[in-house]
């Protein structure tokens, strides 16, 4: 369990964007995975199994608002017909070069769990889970070019928000 | 020049594992020993002992004629004491319960001897079966309309 509690946990955090329900979920999962501890203790695909049962019961937590959600977002999405145009990130020195890993990393953290629920979902499935489009169009019964919209606005927003704590590709690669 | 993709791909690379709250271990422990000390008759039917699973059912079957049966004794008795001493308010609504049980029993009789038996189970195989249909619809429903599919059992 020590193993895998982080995993579990993160997944289930960043998904709901809820620190008090990712751990009610990832309780939740290990209950589960006691139940099936013969079938898991030296299975390899344990984790696999873990993260699965971690992102379905986020789902399940994060359904009771799923179809306001689903309602919501695509009335915003038809009064903001089209892509977003693709911005670019010059790599240039960022003045705060002294933001400290461990401060970005929170801050990052938190510029996630900022995003409206319709963006963060798909981008942490894509980013983290690394799910493909289709993949995560079907898993919340959403069409592509949504899924893509989406995603694509979610890194914007996200960008913007690193940028103004300034967080930029410089000081990744620094 | 980093696109957006790229840069926030970056970002979220490098984002180590959110760790679990202190005592996190320790609260799933100590809700599996809550489980563990729950009796296994107040858990789950998946979670009985299986030889409590297998009598479960023929039991639970056999407990209905025995329940008609008992049911028609205890109006027998009622009725027989009703004649030799008048009847409480609590006498009375046991003869009245007592009465439904005989009746009960009286019609299961007339059923079970005028109606073919293949005419009867196939009556109880069709009632089953509608009942599997109706469950499916319900599953199926509740799948489509309130669960996306990622949420089946795995």
């Amino acid at each position: 369990m020590r193993k895998y509690q982080d995993m579990v946990y993160s997944t289930a955090a960043r998904l709901s964007g809820n620190d008090a329900q990712a751990e009610d979920i990832a309780q939740e999962v290990f209950l589960r995975a006691h139940r099936r501890f013969e079938e898991l203790k030296d299975n390899p695909r344990a984790a696999g199994w873990l993260k699965t049962v971690a992102t379905n019961l986020t789902f399940t937590h994060l359904s009771r608002y799923r179809k306001r959600w689903v309602f919501f977002s695509q009335l915003q999405s038809q009064d903001e017909d089209g892509d977003a145009p693709e911005h670019e990130f010059p790599a240039t020195e960022s003045v705060s070069d002294e933001v400290q890993d461990d401060e970005r990393h929170e801050f990052v953290e938190a510029a996630l769990r900022a995003l409206p629920e319709h963006q963060r979902v798909p981008l942490v499935l894509f980013h983290f889970e690394e799910m493909p489009y289709e993949e995560i169009a079907t898993k919340l019964r959403v069409s592509l070019p949504k899924v893509k919209t989406d995603i694509h606005r979610a890194r914007l927003a996200l960008a913007g928000i690193l940028a103004r704590r300034g967080i930029t590709a410089a000081q990744l690669e620094a | 020049m980093t696109s957006p993709e790229q840069f926030i791909d970056a970002v979220l690379r490098r984002q180590p594992l959110r760790r679990a709250p202190a005592g996190f271990e320790a609260r799933v422990l100590q809700r599996l020993a809550q489980q563990a000390a729950r009796p296994w008759w107040v858990q789950g039917f998946s979670r009985w002992p299986k030889a409590a699973q297998l009598l479960f059912l023929p039991l639970a079957i056999g407990c209905v004629p025995l329940l008609f049966r008992a049911a028609g004794s205890l109006s027998a008795f009622l009725q027989s004491a009703r004649q030799s001493a008048p009847l409480s308010a609590a006498e009375s609504a046991a003869t009245t319960v007592g009465s439904l049980g005989h009746t009960a029993q009286t019609l299961a009789d007339v059923v079970m001897r005028e109606i073919p038996s293949v005419w009867i189970y196939g009556g109880v195989g069709l009632a089953a079966l509608l009942y599997a249909a109706l469950f499916g619809l319900c599953a199926a429903a509740f799948r489509s309309l309130v669960l996306t599919p990622q949420h089946a059992p795995y």
